[in-house]
């Protein structure tokens, strides 16, 4: 006959003692991976953390070229440019400089996000370069 | 994620990454995330005489949706091993 387990009983005590430590290894497991996906999505944000309030150069997908002081962004990438002008280059003549002021780019549109070595940029004699506007980036 | 793992394995190393838009854009590369997104570091363009747009840029990010192709170092790449983890990934249906 099945003995009946007792809340004194010893071998009753010791089942749920394993049993009390696994949920809490469980719970800690499940801690542990959600503290890795936190780490994660984190990590992908700390790529363009670098270049909050540098000034940065977006190529969009229509081929425009914005300077401005990144100021910030989020998962779309989706951007703040403060103080920003846009380069306008023609083969014609030289870059000419539009000023746009504040501006938000939504992420579907921004190509590239180039961090701009500022001592180079002033070097840059921007009217005598001549190009033809980047093409629009054809999916 | 096979993909962002290959990429992650690149990290340090030379790529070139060609844009949509036909820019091709040398560098380092710095890091990947899930969406292929890629940071490249010591960028250079590769025809800066066409493409004199982003001269001044040191490092770039460049966002995934936007690549066409990404050349890789062959010394660094085990394309065998590539093959038969990209075939795994088709037959066994990915568990989560």
């Amino acid at each position: 006959m099945p003995r009946q387990p007792r809340f004194d009983d010893d071998e009753f005590k010791t089942a749920h003692c394993i049993h009390f430590q696994s949920i809490k290894l469980f719970s800690w497991i499940i801690f542990e991976s959600n503290q890795t996906n936190d780490n994660k999505t984190r990590k992908m944000a700390q790529v363009l953390d670098a270049y909050v309030n540098k000034l940065v150069n977006i190529v969009t997908g229509d081929g425009r070229i914005i300077i401005g002081t990144l100021r910030g962004f989020d998962q779309a990438i989706n951007i703040i440019l403060d103080d920003s002008h846009e380069r306008v280059f023609s083969s014609a003549s030289g870059v000419e400089q539009v000023l746009l002021g504040l501006y938000i780019i939504r992420g579907d549109n921004v190509a590239l996000i180039g961090e701009i070595d500022e001592d180079m940029d002033r070097n840059m004699d921007l009217s005598r370069i001549r190009a033809d506007p980047l093409p629009a980036a054809k999916t | 994620m096979l993909f962002y793992s290959f990429f992650k394995s690149l990290v340090g190393k030379e790529v070139v990454i060609e844009l949509k838009n036909d820019l091709s854009i040398a560098g380092i590369l710095h890091s990947v995330d899930q969406y292929l997104n890629v940071k490249l570091t010591e960028v250079q363009v590769l025809d800066p005489e066409k493409y004199p747009h982003i001269q001044s840029v040191t490092s770039a990010f460049v966002r995934g949706s936007v690549i066409r192709y990404i050349q890789l170092p062959p010394d660094d790449v085990d394309t065998q091993l590539l093959q038969e983890a990209t075939r795994k990934e088709v037959t066994q249906p990915r568990k989560e």
